[in-house]
């Protein structure tokens, strides 16, 4: 287990150092700062998503959420809603949004592990519903909404902070020596690094992360063991949600607008970093560590890329992202089997 | 004379008939019930639903996914899944219209497509059975790549290829619109097939247990080829249909598909665990989805919600299944 996860990690690094050396060689602009701040300043979303997806992955029983795109773009509408039709609050609003994502997970976890319908078809029926509910609530406009002009035609400017600010905006914090004129993005130091370092954490060194694992290895020695093998499940289910959650907040903020199809494409993109980060599908494997290397190698390849290619990097952006996630598979196994011969 | 209760429950029922029940215990019984029941009853409120013009529609609209749905029924009767349908129906679509641009005929154009879909499936089937790779990440990879070289064929101009798949796609022949026809022979051919022959019953041993089915002598991996090549196939000749309804090739054609033909079969009632499932059950599945469609947008300014209401139709679908199965479904 710890061979194969440090040879991940470190196949991982090189893969990474690879690409980045190698756009970095060919590509004018990809090592400016600007290019680096926005392109990690856009990658907090998809590398929260990521990590929601590993906890479900590896509750294992075939755990896979494809309705984290979904619950994102849910959960968003519900922060816009509350906040610019109904005047709340932002900060509730933001409470609000959190309790959705977690809500919308807590109904996936209900129907995974109480009914115990198949995780794939829980969250293919979720990823149909939640977006037509998102889409539904305002009849597809975007909120704030420019054809409603009695409505506030703006998020408030400290919740726009979170998706556009620098860490070195706080007073306490301006001390911090910015690179090249580009601090730390405010998402990436207040919400990206907590979240991992607590998820590293709970996974790591608390009995509700061992459970986790254990339960994705071998449910069945799992439940002998007395540990509630579909009470854990459920609660990934029900974090995962929340992580879209946050991801949501984080996703409002930066752009600064609440859109009903924002999420469409990231459930893909949400399976493939944790895939390539070493997490198995099958259940029980997979690091903290390894998921943020995968987010930072698919988020450079899709800029790298974007900058290379210009306007046909929009065919070839999904085409690696195919080519990475059947590889990374493809690579998983190879190194368990060399592993597990020697 | 055995007095017990059981006894006599049994001797009671069986002059009412058992066979009568275990029938309407049947999936497909049930979706055709919720069909009818429901299309009488939302007719009269909407007294246009089930006119002959609207019910000849949705025969017509339906056939792609139920053409589609056919394949995947066998896909995940083996234990898997293909959500690459959409993208391989994109390319499938983009590469007969070519053809028939070039000046191909209706024929030349269907057996590209045919070929196009064959050689997809092929490389879902030979990845997912040689790499021992969870379908689902193999055919989420191929969506993507597959989309991919779509849109780089396709470029920045939609094709309106000539109307040589006009008659195929919208035609009719005895009162019911051709591609339903193709769609019901499909459907007749399919069952046949999985019922009766010797290949057919090997992907539901698949599907109940592979390891059992391999020691049994069935070459397992080329039977997993086959159904991901035989659904590349229908998803070709689905292609041809779907070009002569919608007369052009846009980037996003067939987006969206996975989803239906994985909601026909499921509602169906195909097993998501495998070794179970009909075709005749894919078919219905797909015919009530199409319905729903309808009624929604004959309902109007409820569409949005049509994804709501499938979603829910899967849940229902998939929890009764589930429910009646509790033991069957281990930890």
């Amino acid at each position: 287990m710890r061979g194969i996860a440090a040879a991940r990690l470190a196949l991982l690094i090189v893969l990474f150092a690879v690409l980045f050396l190698y756009f970095s060689l060919n590509v004018p602009n990809f090592l400016g700062a600007y290019n680096i701040y926005s392109v990690v300043q856009d990658g907090v979303i998809i590398g929260i998503l990521g990590i929601g997806e590993s906890l479900v992955i590896i509750s294992g029983g075939g755990g896979i959420d494809l309705s984290l795109g979904s619950m994102l773009g849910l959960s968003g509408m519900i922060l816009g809603i509350t906040n610019i039709e109904w005047g709340m609050n932002i900060w509730l609003a933001v409470a609000a949004c959190l309790l959705t994502g977690l809500l919308l997970g807590c109904v996936n976890g209900l129907l995974v592990s109480l009914v115990r319908i198949p995780p794939l078809i829980v969250t293919l029926a979720t990823y149909y519903g939640y977006a037509a509910i998102a889409l539904q609530l305002t009849t597809t406009r975007p909120l704030p909404d420019a054809t409603q002009p009695n409505l506030p035609q703006s998020f408030p400017t400290d919740f726009i902070t979170i998706g556009n600010g620098n860490m070195q905006d706080i007073a306490w914090l301006s001390w911090f020596p910015k690179i090249n004129g580009e601090g730390i993005p405010f998402q990436v130091f207040f919400v990206f690094l907590p979240l991992t370092i607590i998820t590293a954490f709970v996974l790591r060194r608390t009995v509700g992360g061992r459970y986790l694992y254990g339960v994705g290895v071998n449910a069945l020695a799992a439940r002998f063991s007395a540990i509630n093998v579909w009470g854990v499940r459920f609660w990934s289910y029900a974090a995962a949600g929340l992580f879209a959650g946050i991801a949501a907040v984080v996703q409002t903020a930066l752009s600064a607008s609440a859109t009903p199809n924002v999420g469409e494409g990231l459930n893909l993109q949400a399976i493939t970093i944790a895939v390539l980060g070493g997490v198995s599908i099958t259940g029980g494997e997979g690091t903290v560590p390894g998921v943020i290397l995968s987010t930072l190698i698919v988020i450079f390849l899709y800029n790298g890329l974007g900058l290379q290619l210009g306007n046909d990097a929009g065919v070839w952006q999904p085409f690696a992202l195919g080519i990475l996630l059947i590889g990374s598979v493809v690579l998983n196994e190879w190194v368990r089997r060399r592993l597990s011969v020697s | 004379m055995d007095k017990t209760p059981n006894a006599k429950r049994r001797t009671q029922n069986a002059k009412r008939g058992i066979e009568w029940r275990s029938v309407l215990a049947r999936r497909e019984a049930i979706v055709l019930l919720i069909l009818f029941a429901g299309s009488v009853i939302f007719n009269f409120t909407h007294h246009s639903y089930l006119t002959t013009g609207n019910i000849v529609s949705i025969l017509s609209n339906v056939s792609v996914v139920a053409i589609v749905s056919i394949g995947m029924t066998m896909v995940i009767v083996t234990g898997g899944i293909d959500v690459s349908v959409g993208s391989m129906l994109a390319l499938c679509m983009l590469m007969s219209a070519k053809t028939m641009v070039a000046g191909g005929g209706l024929l030349t154009a269907l057996l590209v497509s045919l070929g196009v879909g064959l050689f997809a499936g092929l490389i879902n089937g030979t990845i997912v059975a040689f790499g021992r790779i969870h379908p689902i990440i193999v055919t989420l990879g191929t969506l993507n790549i597959i989309r991919a070289v779509h849109i780089q064929i396709l470029g920045p101009q939609w094709i309106t290829p000539p109307p040589a798949a006009h008659h195929l796609a919208l035609g009719a022949f005895i009162g019911w619109p051709i591609p339903w026809w193709l769609t019901v022979l499909l459907g007749v051919l399919f069952s046949l097939f999985l019922t009766r022959r010797p290949l057919g019953r090997h992907v539901y041993a698949i599907g109940g247990n592979t390891e059992a089915a391999r020691l049994a002598g069935v070459n397992v991996l080329g039977v997993i080829i086959f159904v991901y090549a035989m659904t590349g196939m229908l998803v070709g000749l689905a292609a041809v249909i779907q070009l002569g309804q919608s007369g052009t090739v846009q980037p996003n054609a067939g987006l969206g598909l996975e989803l239906q033909a994985i909601a026909a079969t499921v509602i169906g009632g195909t097993s998501i665990l495998g070794g179970k499932g009909t075709v005749a059950g894919a078919v219905l599945g797909a015919l009530l989805v199409e319905a729903v469609h309808n009624a929604l947008i004959t309902v109007g300014n409820l569409g949005l919600i049509e994804g709501l209401i499938i979603g829910m139709l899967i849940l229902i679908a998939v929890g009764v299944d589930v429910i009646q199965n509790r033991r069957a479904i281990r930890i």
